[in-house]
């Protein structure tokens, strides 16, 4: 187990040194300078200006140069300053990163709670009408676009039933209601094509466990037919679930983006938007990189998960 | 439990169909767009802003006066245009990369390395923060979409080239002294079109998905042209005001992905039960 962590860790490592370099390189691949960004007309009128602001910013160093102070800096804890604010870009991410955080683990939540009942239930009617409207039902949570579900929510709960989460942000500490009646949207709607997802696996997963020979076996000994669905073959069944809950944390931490948006939320993935549009390169930066890390790191955990709920893993 | 079964394959083949004529129909109607579309798609009417829909202006009309319904069939060419070409793209690209997977195992370790800094981004995130580099517009949207599934398909084609080496026909191929690159194009790529045709309809539906999220958020296509997620850009300030602008080109959205969703769904089914989903 523990070699393996280490195994994991150091491969993990070794992506996250690509991940930075791929970040920096993209910025490096803005079209103008980042001199020329910031000055605008100034840039033209004045080399010396430029010279020095080339200066400031390191960019009279060459590549390798610039991308070893900034990867020392990110050792540090130091992913620079944003243009605009003048604030550290860490900061500015811990700042957000509570809604961001509390509207990922709703999302996920709900959609487990609600992903495994009816894959569960899907299997067990195999074949039947209710597995029919639950697959199709599946599918339709999968095709339909986040930022489109929410426009038809906010529309419905405002136009139709006269009800509208208020637009100032209320944190969960200083009033968990309130808080919670803020989030109860996006959370459903960023946990939508996630609950799809986990339906469909917890299925077919339930079903390929439903024809092993050791729920025979269990039946063919006189088990109840509900103790074997829920003691023998939905503890095994959930196992593989656990890992498309993992590949899903990725459209989970994307997402946020889309969804914070529609429902202008203020978390980590309104700080990236308003960054890409003030062209405050160290925070777009910044945010990408972490938000990687956090996809990588969660990604890490579930594998691990993994290896605790199956045994038949925990050697080797 | 019979009756269920038998009700639900019956409900199954039309709704292949149904799939599959609903694609044909989107893309000859972005193909014929001058002639289906009723108006210009950027024609302003200032005696016609925020119709609703009805009359003249089957989908309503947007706040320039402009008709919400020749945007829409005008987006079709925008929308599928980009998703196609990003995800052939993607495929030619992650394909052949997958391909040379299986030259050696050098070769596959360092692909793989790289492969894995791309699926170490959520793939929205890594398509916004390309966007945001190579700056808004259809080609940036081409080239993000392209970038998130070219990993995906390497993925594929390595895994069923792997699969595929340890064939018997592959070992006589070797033995008679037949070159590894001839070998994998002219041998092993025919046996594993299947997973590879499954794949490219699963990720068109994510990439029509990808661009019109990143044309929602305003780092894709931009106004004037219009493609389903611009659309909905420009709609989302006055959702409660004029909701048709936004809710038809989100189901064409919808309606575009779910027919790739059940068509792919077919194909698996069809093609190879075992395939994974993603």
């Amino acid at each position: 187990m523990r070699a393996y962590l280490l195994q994991r860790l150091a491969a993990m490592g070794l992506t996250l040194f690509g991940v930075s370099f791929l970040v920096f390189a993209m910025v490096r691949l803005i079209p103008g300078t980042v001199v020329e960004q910031l000055l605008g007309q100034a840039a033209m009128a004045s080399p010396e200006v430029v010279a020095s602001f080339r200066r400031f910013f390191g960019l009279d160093q060459p590549w390798h140069v610039q991308y070893g102070a900034w990867l020392a800096g990110l050792l540090r804890g130091d992913l620079g300053v944003s243009w605009l604010s003048g604030r550290p870009v860490l900061a500015l991410f811990l700042e957000r990163l509570p809604v961001s955080a509390e509207l990922a683990v709703l999302s996920v939540g709900w959609s487990l709670l609600l992903g495994i009942p009816l894959g569960t239930a899907s299997a067990v009617w195999r074949g039947g009408l209710r597995d029919g409207l639950i697959r199709v039902g599946a599918t339709l949570g999968l095709s339909m676009p986040a930022f489109w579900q929410g426009a038809v929510l906010i529309l419905l709960f405002s136009l139709y039933l006269g009800w509208m989460p208020a637009l100032t942000w209320v944190p969960f500490t200083q009033s968990p209601s309130a808080n919670l009646a803020i989030m109860a949207l996006p959370a459903f709607t960023l946990g939508t094509a996630t609950a799809a997802m986990i339906t469909r696996m917890a299925r077919s997963s339930m079903l390929d466990v439903l024809g092993r020979e050791y729920v025979r076996t269990a039946r063919a000994k006189g088990v109840a037919e509900r103790r074997v669905t829920f003691h023998h073959a939905l503890r095994n069944a959930l196992i593989p679930v656990v890992t498309v809950a993992g590949v899903q944390l990725g459209y989970i931490v994307g997402g946020i983006v889309v969804v914070e948006d529609v429902f202008t939320l203020p978390g980590v993935g309104r700080l990236l938007l308003d960054a890409i549009f003030q062209r405050d390169y160290p925070v777009v930066q910044g945010v990408i990189l972490l938000l990687a890390t956090a996809f990588m790191t969660l990604n890490l955990v579930v594998d691990l998960l993994y290896t605790l709920i199956d045994p038949r893993l925990r050697r080797g | 439990m019979a009756e269920g079964r038998a009700a639900w394959w019956l409900l199954r083949r039309p709704l292949l169909a149904g799939a599959g004529l609903t694609l044909a129909g989107l893309v000859l109607a972005g193909t014929l767009a001058p002639v289906v579309a009723p108006y210009s798609p950027t024609a302003v009417d200032a005696s016609h802003v925020f119709s609703r829909p009805g009359g003249g202006h089957l989908f309503g009309t947007d706040r320039f006066g402009r008709d919400l319904l020749s945007r829409v069939v005008f987006g079709i060419r925008v929308s599928l245009g980009i998703a196609g070409a990003a995800i052939a793209i993607a495929l030619v690209a992650g394909g052949t990369l997958g391909m040379l997977a299986g030259l050696g195992r050098a070769a596959d370790q360092a692909l793989g390395r790289v492969m894995d800094v791309f699926f170490a981004f959520p793939p929205i995130l890594l398509a916004i923060g390309i966007a945001a580099v190579l700056g808004a517009g259809p080609g940036t949207a081409v080239v993000a979409i392209a970038v998130v599934y070219a990993p995906l398909f390497f993925r594929v084609v390595r895994g069923s080239v792997l699969a595929e080496s340890a064939q018997t026909y592959v070992e006589a191929a070797e033995a008679l002294g037949l070159g590894r690159l001839g070998i994998l194009f002219r041998h092993v790529l025919p046996n594993i079109i299947s997973p590879i045709v499954i794949q490219t309809a699963v990720c068109l539906s994510y990439g029509i998905l990808i661009e019109s999220a990143l044309s929602y958020l305003g780092v894709g296509v931009q106004p004037p042209t219009p493609s389903w997620g611009a659309i909905l850009n420009e709609g989302k300030e006055f959702l409660t005001l004029a909701p048709w602008v936004s809710l038809f080109p989100g189901a064409c959205i919808m309606v575009a992905v779910l027919s790739l969703n059940v068509l792919g769904d077919g194909l698996r089914d069809a093609l190879d039960p075992r395939i994974e989903m993603r």
